[in-house]
């Protein structure tokens, strides 16, 4: 039996076998959009071991159909080979033709040496890229190539999805058997995997073998509020799990509890900062005289962060040690946050490090140590939980920085040998509070007051964006945002970094704003603050909507209108909710003594919102905008 | 797409005496302080032609970084390739007090290659140095010593180069051999107090107290406004040849001679293949235009920059086995191309630059530009081709390097001429629009936009998918709520240059009912204007660069169960910025939207800003007219 399945499975490509019907074709049949398509997409990777090395082995095999212009940039290669000190990734047996279709006759031009360029991309990666000579629209090109890599614990992720279709993919990964990997499969798109093991003829060792075949892959499509596209990619990930070395049995990340150790095993974190012993001398000044756990904490949080600056660097380990980065006052996401967190213990409060995967990551789908690249702090104090991240200005305690919302975080507990999985998927909502007095005068021209009190991320968000802004300059922005109006007595109160409101308040003046037709007056309820324009205008979406943050934001206005006019329309008072408390708005559009109250309320409840709520979501939008763009009218009494 | 040649030059850099002193922030000027991020406390660069073939550069810079916003300006970098050396780098931080925090030495920078996405192989590089701040301010002291065995370049002094930075002091002086013809051009000096000193073969300038300059809408491009002094050599050595820029005359024929005349050999095979292809075309305009399209067909931008190809062409016969190049070997291969028919055309140098028409300084020669196209004389009329583009029309450059100063290289040497122009009522845009509204206030409607001029770059929406093209009308018709976009059709005319528009719409609720009484803006396609920020008081000129000039006419058939009850009054408005009328007319239950607008290319005086601002608040306010419409039963 698997003899038989063994010959069906020869998908081994032949080099040089292009059809005229291939070099004719001058769309792709079910996608006519597509500038390009990639018609075979082949890969082969084995595992050498000798009694010294250990080498992944990888043949790559494209052949690529050029429909139109747009679609040059595919007969580019770039490819990126890892080195990390003496050991590096080599490229070799580079291969590349060009066929065109020239009358009845085809013509292949082949890539020459001379125009494969090697350069030194960063310190960890050199970058190899040629681009195939006599492109034309219709061309197809065939690339071949083969990578070695002493990097064998984890492949690269298996791409099978591209921004072009794919018509066939064929990819044969061979693993020894003493090896085990985890094997995850990304996106939307199915592949058919089998799965063998056999003796392997080269190496003399049992090997599985998986292969994995699929036709007809769709582009990839690129979507506005996407939260990583990656995420969205068919491809398929290997990462090495457990090596069986003669009745031994070497586990590596199987569970996120396994991972958690073995990073809570790591120097850095059993040996740094589980023994650190030198933070006394910057603490003790924090918390001398205080005795109240959470006001230490909160001295110990702005210190760091007011002290230690972050280099940009993500990390989980360090870039520079404890010790470096208190003599130099600056490091990477695990610095900063582990001294936070060596701090935090020395106070005698019960603090870990949560290891989390940021936005900048492909979002992990099963237990990887690759997948995490960031540390944050965690504490309890009375049975609260706390989180924190020093490395931004404006964060603050329980506000992290909008892209440490994504995944689940990684506790680390050495010493009470607890290592498991915290939640850290969305923060908690964030308030936007408008008040509005403003009075209209009989001209048309309208004048007022606002006042703007942020919270938590809305806070964090404002701050950013003040933050060494010069006021002028500021002010204009604002003016510019909000329909022109002119801004006077612009004031910005408790802009620094604080867990108390950022407020905003200003005069304006605006004679846009109120429309005289036929003697009477027309004006949008909400002012400047009017939705405008819906942000969604696809038919459809394939991928969540990412928010960045649930929040609410609440206006309250208060219209004073001119002597001698009255009230002719005023819209009526509406409430639309969002299906499964995702959210909703409320409008009330009220009448008094004083002249027009209005008050507006919109809650979104979710970071995330999946895409069958869609045309949901789409619609609420749209309704906002049109319930927004009814007037109200005054009219002499 | 239009791609640019030259790699980004990085002006050489180095230091003297600075090292050993100290920069305390107090000694900062107050009035430097006011709207500055970072402030320049020395900008020192010594420029020694020691010969035509090596020039030394030194450089000294302090910078004070005041806050985060100033840390983009903390340069601390050099570029080098195999003609250029380093021979000396180094940067020290100090602290507020101007003490020593930390020191950068040479080893320390970072070594990586200069070449930007764009290219896919160039041999410069760049050495930088990272430095995280801790607190501000800081200052940086950084110099570097560098030999250069090119001289065709030499570093421009800027005194200013950048919004929201003060300068202390900036200094550069150069010195030359007389004999090699050293000339310098002085741009906007005349409202600083710039020292110039003259000794001997030495030439140094000097500038203090320059006050951070805070950048405006619509302000001429800083490089307008900028104080700054050119230098070049009449002799100079480029890549191993020795070069002459002491006319553009004398400059062309170098060019001429010693980078573009040994790539001149295209293969007999392809000069017959050429032949062939033209053969039956009556006129050289359609001879040209069948090679350029046979370019565009059979050529793609690919940018490969080494050594001398940077600033010589690749072989045409390279470019015809290859089937690709950069911006000079693109235009060099169709050169050869048309050679091959009979056809005169120039290898024209420069520079590529949409925001506005940057032009080659015609009385400073020197080697400038940084792009090249094609210059076809024809008939006593320059037709002007970028080799680069897959897409533009024969005869059609558009923004990038349009109404500008090109040199064009003849055998005879180098000829200075300007590209087309595209200005004011050239650039045309005519909407008309068919439109229908029901009872339930649903329109439908039938568009189409002629566009003319650069604003025939709309074509490129042609290149979109077709769900980009959807969500580009969507986005484009914002104003339009709920829209949904029906169908799309395209006519790409050529050669008249002309790309037509025909889309058909539909939205819901357009007419905005508030209980009986109805709204509706009948400016449905032409509703993108913003007001101009407001300046309390500005302090530079404002720019149109281009103009344009837009007719719109809409019908519009209402529905039965409405009638009209007020429609605004027409609006005409002409002053120097341009016109602007507005007219709505009625007849039965069909309204006439008519727009025109045009604005006028210039550079305006900053006073004139109100005004303006005035004019298109006003234009924008009538866009947003809306017809009063009473509901019947």
């Amino acid at each position: 039996m698997l003899a038989v399945l063994g010959k069906s499975y020869a998908q081994k490509y032949k080099f040089g076998h292009v059809s005229k019907e291939e070099l004719q074709e001058v769309s792709y049949p079910t996608d006519a959009d597509a500038e390009a398509a990639i018609l075979y997409n082949y890969r082969d990777s084995y595992i050498f071991t000798t009694t010294s090395t250990i080498e992944l082995t990888t043949e790559v095999y494209k052949k690529i159909k050029i429909y139109n212009k747009e679609g040059f940039d595919w007969a580019t290669q770039t490819v990126y080979l890892y080195k990390s000190g003496s050991s590096k990734e080599q490229i070799s047996k580079i291969k590349a033709v060009t066929y065109n279709l020239d009358g009845t006759k085809i013509n292949e031009t082949k890539l020459d040496k001379d125009q494969i360029f090697k350069k030194e991309f960063s310190y960890r990666l050199d970058e190899v890229t040629f681009t195939l000579p006599n492109v034309k629209e219709g061309s197809v090109i065939e690339i071949e190539y083969k990578i070695t890599s002493p990097f064998y614990r984890s492949f690269d992720d298996l791409n099978f999805q591209y921004e072009i279709p794919v018509k066939k993919f064929y990819a044969e990964i061979r693993t020894p058997k003493v090896y085990t990997y985890t094997r995850t499969l990304r996106g939307n798109t199915f592949v058919n995997l089998t799965t063998e093991r056999k003796m392997d003829h080269r190496t003399g060792v049992n090997v599985d073998v998986y292969r994995y075949s699929q036709e007809n892959i769709p582009a990839l499509k690129d979507e506005p509020f996407v939260d990583n596209l990656d995420n969205y990619r068919g491809s398929i990930m290997f990462e090495l799990s457990q090596v069986e070395l003669d009745t031994r049995y070497v586990r590596y990340s199987q569970s996120w509890g396994d991972v958690a150790k073995e990073i809570g095993n790591d120097d850095d974190y059993a040996e740094d900062l589980d023994k650190a012993r030198f933070v006394d001398d910057i603490t003790d000044p924090l918390i001398s005289g205080v005795s109240d756990p959470l006001q230490k904490m909160k001295n110990i949080f702005n210190y760091v962060k007011a002290n230690y600056t972050w280099n940009g660097f993500e990390g989980k380990y360090f870039y520079n040690g404890l010790k470096k980065t208190i003599k130099e006052k600056k490091g990477n996401a695990a610095d900063i946050n582990l001294l936070l967190v060596a701090m935090l213990r020395y106070a005698d409060i019960d603090a870990n490090p949560v290891v989390i995967c940021t936005k900048d990551e492909v979002r992990p789908l099963f237990p990887t140590l690759k997948g995490l690249n960031y540390v944050i702090a965690y504490a309890v104090i009375n049975d609260q939980e706390y989180v924190m991240d020093a490395t931004r200005e404006f964060s603050e305690i329980n506000v992290l920085p909008l892209d440490d919302y994504y995944y689940d975080g990684m506790y680390i507990n050495n010493n009470s040998m607890r290592w498991n999985k915290i939640s850290l998927r969305s923060p908690d909502p964030s308030l936007t509070a408008v008040n509005l007095m403003a009075t209209l005068a009989d001209d048309g021209s309208i004048e007022g007051k606002v006042r703007y009190a942020y919270d938590q991320h809305s806070a964090m968000i404002f701050r950013t964006n003040f933050k060494g802004s010069n006021l002028d300059d500021y002010t204009r922005d604002r003016e510019n945002e909000l329909s022109g109006i002119e801004i006077s007595d612009f004031k910005v109160t408790n802009e620094k970094s604080s867990d108390k409101k950022a407020l905003e308040s200003f005069s304006f003046f605006s004679e846009d704003l109120v429309e005289d037709i036929g003697g009477k007056l027309y004006f949008n309820p909400l002012l400047f603050l009017t939705t405008g324009s819906s942000p969604f205008v696809s038919d459809t979406r394939e991928y969540p909507m990412d928010f960045k943050y649930p929040f609410e934001r609440k206006y309250n206005f208060s219209l004073n209108i001119p002597d001698g006019y009255k009230v002719e329309y005023i819209p009526q008072s509406n409430k639309m909710p969002l299906p499964d408390g995702l959210g909703e708005v409320y409008y009330l559009f009220k009448t008094n003594a004083m002249g027009i109250q209005i008050v507006y309320d919109f809650k979104l409840n979710m970071r995330l919102i999946n895409p069958s709520y869609y045309k949901d979501i789409k619609d609420f939008f749209s309704k906002m905008v049109e319930i927004e763009s009814e007037k109200i009218i005054l009219s002499k009494a | 797409m239009n791609k640019f040649i030259i790699p980004l030059f990085i002006a050489g850099v180095f230091a003297i005496s600075a090292k050993s002193q100290s920069y305390p922030v107090s000694e900062i000027p107050e009035n430097l302080l006011k709207n500055s991020n970072a402030v320049v406390r020395l900008d020192e660069t010594k420029v020694t032609i020691e010969d035509r073939r090596t020039q030394k550069v030194e450089t000294t810079f302090v910078i004070t970084i005041l806050n985060e916003q100033g840390k983009r300006y903390a340069r601390m970098f050099e570029g080098y390739d195999p003609n250029t050396k380093i021979k000396e780098l180094d940067a020290l931080i100090l602290d507020e007090e101007g003490e020593k925090i930390e020191h950068i030495k040479e080893k320390d920078f970072e070594d990586v290659s200069a070449v930007s996405g764009g290219t896919l192989y160039g041999d410069s590089r760049v050495k930088y140095a990272n430095y995280t701040a801790t607190s501000y301010p800081y200052t940086i002291v950084f110099t570097s010593e560098v030999i250069d065995h090119n001289t065709g370049f030499i570093s421009t002094w800027y005194a200013l180069s950048h919004n929201y930075v003060g300068v202390e002091k900036s200094v550069y002086t150069i010195t030359a051999p007389a004999d090699l013809g050293l000339r310098t051009k002085e741009f906007n000096l005349d409202a600083y107090d710039v020292t110039k000193e003259k000794s001997g073969t030495n030439i140094t300038y000097s500038v203090s107290n320059i006050l951070a300059l805070k950048p405006e809408v619509m302000s001429p491009p800083d490089d307008m406004l900028y104080p700054k002094v050119m230098f070049g050599l009449s002799k100079f050595h480029l890549e191993g040849y020795d070069g002459d820029a002491s006319s553009w005359m004398a400059f062309g024929t170098w060019m001429y001679n010693e980078l573009l005349k040994e790539t001149f050999d295209l293969p007999e095979e392809t000069k017959q293949k050429m032949t062939a292809l033209v053969a039956d075309k009556p006129s050289t305009y359609e001879k040209a235009k069948a090679i350029y399209e046979y370019v565009q067909q059979n050529t793609r931008y690919i940018s490969v920059q080494v050594g001398i190809g940077g600033w010589r062409p690749m072989k045409a016969s390279e470019v015809d086995e290859l089937g690709y190049g950069d911006c000079k070997a693109l235009t060099n291969y169709t050169k050869n191309l048309l050679d091959a028919v009979g056809v005169t055309s120039y290898y024209s140098v420069i520079y590529g630059e949409s925001d506005y028409p940057k032009s080659l300084e015609e009385d400073f020669v020197s080697i400038q530009g940084n792009h090249i196209i094609l210059d076809i004389p024809i008939d006593g009329k320059d037709v002007w081709i970028d080799c680069t583009s897959q897409d533009d029309p024969f005869n059609y450059i558009g923004s990038f390097t349009d109404n500008r100063t090109a040199l064009a290289i003849t055998p005879e040497g180098g000829e200075m001429k300007r590209t087309t122009s595209y200005k004011n009522e050239v650039n045309k845009q005519i909407i008309t629009a068919n439109c229908t509204i029901d009872a339930d206030g649903w329109l439908d409607g039938t568009v189409t936009l002629e566009d003319m001029g650069v604003v025939y770059d709309r074509f490129r929406i042609s290149l979109m998918d077709s769900d980009e093209k959807e969500e580009y009308y969507k986005r484009y018709w914002k104003n339009l709520n709920n829209l949904t976009i029906d169908s799309i059709a395209f006519e790409n005319d050529k050669t008249s240059v002309k790309f037509t528009e025909k889309i058909t719409i539909d939205a819901p609720s357009i007419i905005s009912y508030t209980g009986d009484i109805g709204l509706l803006i009948p400016n449905f396609f032409n509703n993108r204007l913003s007001t101009p920020e407001r300046y309390r008081n500005r302090t530079t000129p404002f720019y149109i660069v281009r103009g344009f000039a837009d007719e719109d006419t809409y019908t519009i058939e209402l529905p039965e169960n409405v009638t009209i009850d007020f429609i605004p009054d027409p609006v005409h408005k002409s002053n120097e910025f341009g016109n602007y009328e507005m007219r709505i007319e009625a007849n039965g239950k069909t309204l006439v939207y008519h727009r025109k607008m045009s604005l006028n290319a210039g550079t305006y005086d900053k006073e004139k800003y109100n005004d303006f601002r005035n004019f298109i608040r006003s234009a924008s306010k009538t866009d947003n007219a809306k017809v009063v419409l009473k509901k019947v039963n």
